[in-house]
């Protein structure tokens, strides 16, 4: 048995909201939204860590709310439809977590990210938003896609945000708070200490799991954001969907049980944020193996036309199972996002140097 | 007054001007709407961080495809500001006639290890002091929409909507680096980020290039601010602020009065050289020549590129 190491610490996310993502905002609280504090769905996206001096970043720009313009006028009953938010939330992200990603309205070489957005209509509201229920409800609602098997099918329902606003339109102020839920049923040990993927696998296994991770992402996208890798030869690696375990490890006995997943952090010691929710998904349907897992944090950037995989990392941990207590209550759940003093508490941004029509007629002057 | 006037001019010709069918890329340094897709398709495939997107549906323009409005990268890092660069003369080069100027051109490959080196901050300090020029500088051509540094006065407070105890301190979450704004004697890197995009500029016939600044904690940055990251000899002859044409967002844009002509002196010193240039390499070399107005922009393009 190998000398447990340091817990295992996860890069957070950090949020980065487009300017263009407040002003579309901002007609849809004027043309759909109105009074309504119902939540309604928006698409987010993150990309591979590039840089270890760069956040992990789920960013949200004005393509966020297409999804569910969409989904609205294509629906039969849309002469009423379109100040309702879809009644079932839930059933609107498996769809958007089982579309072809290149059919989402993000940049290519992305993952989506499924956000509720709650809109206050004052300040106050928005102070009185109870952020811890908001937080376990939506904690709740990712269990029931683990323990229902949906989140195998469709992993991008493990990443998840919340975004809570408040749009001062006269000012072009904008309050707003992310939560990033990361599922957890304690802290987790790296049996090994993290190293690079250069030094874990043979030159020939790394070109074959990129093509092979290229060619899942190609047939099917919405699985290229945690996989499976098998190795098929002593040289040879392949990358699966998860739901596929039983071909990539058919002797479920084996020691040899790799995972991965698109990174967007770019540390040489430690993960980002979506292997938590990874882990507890393990957990509950593997854990019973009780064995090491490798993992393959996946690092893949494309710079001056080549793609580099130098900052890719691979942990080792070890999967046991959920404990009876733990099944029963659920998961906890942690999330939400600091300021930029480090404070739990939301941002505010100004935009009226941007969105002003009266302070840009001005500054044409 | 005069800006704004020629900016309604410029919206008024663009309006005018018939979209450009033939092509007159070799002969003028001007591109069609088709050679623009191509261009920006073949960027898309040899630099896939930046994107095709189709911005607001009520502003699309109807000679560009739906989907190929524009081109963005985002969150580009701008690890340093040009002022905190050594720069002497040395660096820059007159690429073609006075028509621009490749500044900056030993620095081209900014490595992390360089960047530890960097003693202190010394942003903000040059910072004011850029502010405060800017000020007393009544010919200045720069609006100052925003104070560099009193910006956030109009902002309401918002420690109150402080909530320290909604979760319990995460062990398995690694704290942030303390990258606490305005504690200036730290050694800790302030990262900027910027979101650049390319648009076609009807008038002008050529690509046009917009950024949009972000500080450290992903605020965006004043014009002021952001006139620390444009070459100072561009900064305020090139760079304007005004309404980007899909997304209905004030920003900073290059200004392409000068694009063709660059282009066209470059195709012809290809040509004199024995060389043809193809079209669909032309945002490859447009970001190249971009470059030296914002030197410390880290965005991606193929440098390796052969003519």
């Amino acid at each position: 048995m190998p000398d447990l190491m340091a817990p295992l610490q996860f890069a957070p996310f950090s949020s980065a909201v487009d300017a263009s993502f407040w002003h579309m905002l901002s007609r849809q609280k004027l043309d759909v939204y109105k009074l309504s504090d119902e939540p309604h769905p928006v698409l987010g996206y993150y990309t591979m860590g590039e840089h270890p001096d760069m956040p992990a970043r789920v960013c949200v720009n004005q393509a966020a709310f297409a999804p569910e313009s969409a989904a609205a006028s294509s629906s039969p009953s849309s002469s009423s439809a379109k100040a309702a938010a879809p009644t079932d939330l839930e059933a609107f992200f498996a769809q958007l977590a089982s579309a072809q990603v290149a059919s989402l309205p993000i940049p290519t070489q992305s993952f989506p990210a499924l956000g509720t957005l709650f809109n206050a209509n004052t300040a106050d509201a928005f102070k009185e938003f109870d952020k811890k229920a908001m937080l376990e409800d939506m904690a709740k609602k990712m269990w029931g896609c683990i323990t229902s098997g949906a989140a195998i099918k469709h992993p991008a329902l493990l990443n998840r945000f919340l975004l809570l606003c408040f749009a001062d339109l006269k000012k072009y102020h904008f309050y707003y708070w992310f939560a990033f839920p990361a599922l957890y049923v304690g802290e987790l040990e790296s049996v090994a200490e993290p190293a690079p993927l250069f030094d874990t696998f043979s030159a020939s296994q790394m070109a074959s799991f990129q093509a092979s991770h290229a060619e899942l992402s190609r047939t099917h996208p919405d699985q290229a954001a945690f996989f499976l890798v098998s190795k098929v030869s002593d040289d040879k690696l392949q990358a699966h969907a998860l739901a596929d375990w039983a071909a990539a490890f058919p002797a479920e006995a084996t020691d040899d049980i790799t995972i991965g997943f698109a990174d967007p952090c770019a540390l040489a010691k430690n993960p980002g944020w979506p292997l938590r929710n990874l882990l507890l998904l393990l957990s509950h349907w593997k854990g019973y193996l009780n064995r090491n897992v490798r993992i393959i944090c996946y690092r893949e950037v494309s710079r001056g036309g080549e793609l580099d995989l130098s900052q890719s990392i691979v942990l080792t941990v070890r999967l046991t199972p959920l404990s009876a207590p733990d099944l029963a209550e659920g998961p906890k759940v942690v999330g939400w996002e600091k300021n930029a003093k480090q404070k739990l508490g939301p941002r505010i941004v100004d935009l009226s140097s941007s969105m002003d029509p009266t302070r840009l007629a001005e500054t044409a002057v | 007054m005069t800006a704004f006037l020629q900016s309604k001019l410029h919206g008024i010709g663009e309006f005018l001007t018939p979209v450009l069918k033939a092509s007159k890329f070799k002969e003028t340094g001007v591109i069609t709407p088709e050679e623009f897709i191509a261009a920006g398709d073949f960027l898309v495939f040899k630099c896939p961080t930046w994107s095709w997107e189709s911005g607001e549906e009520s502003k699309r323009r109807n000679f560009l495809p739906p989907d190929k409005q524009f081109l963005v990268t985002r969150n580009v890092p701008c690890f340093k500001r040009v002022k905190s660069m050594e720069y002497s003369e040395n660096d820059e080069r007159v690429v073609e006639g006075d028509d621009w100027v490749e500044t900056h051109i030993g620095h081209e490959s900014l490595q992390k290890t360089d960047l530890q080196e960097i003693p202190g901050d010394s942003s903000a300090i040059t910072a004011k002091s850029h502010a405060s020029a800017a000020k007393d500088d009544d010919d200045d051509d720069v609006p100052d929409i925003e104070d560099a540094d009193g910006d956030d006065d109009d902002i309401p407070d918002i420690d109150e909507f402080e909530e320290d105890n909604l979760e319990a301190c995460d062990p398995s979450a690694l704290a942030a680096p303390s990258a606490a704004a305005g504690d200036a004697d730290d050694n800790i890197l302030r990262t900027r980020t910027y979101d650049l995009y390319i648009t076609y500029d009807k008038y002008y016939q050529t690509p046009r290039l917009w950024l949009f600044g972000h500080d450290e904690s992903r605020k965006p940055l004043s014009v002021t601010k952001m006139y620390e990251d444009f070459s100072q000899d561009h900064a305020k002859k090139t760079v304007t602020m005004e309404a980007h044409p899909n997304l209905s967002i004030t920003m900073a844009s290059i200004h392409p009065c000068r694009h063709s002509n660059v282009m066209k002196k470059i195709i012809s010193n290809v040509e004199v050289a024995g060389k043809e240039l193809g079209v669909h390499l032309y945002l490859m070399i447009f970001l190249k020549f971009v470059q030296s107005v914002i030197p410390t922009i880290e965005y991606d393009y193929t440098r390796e590129f052969s003519f």
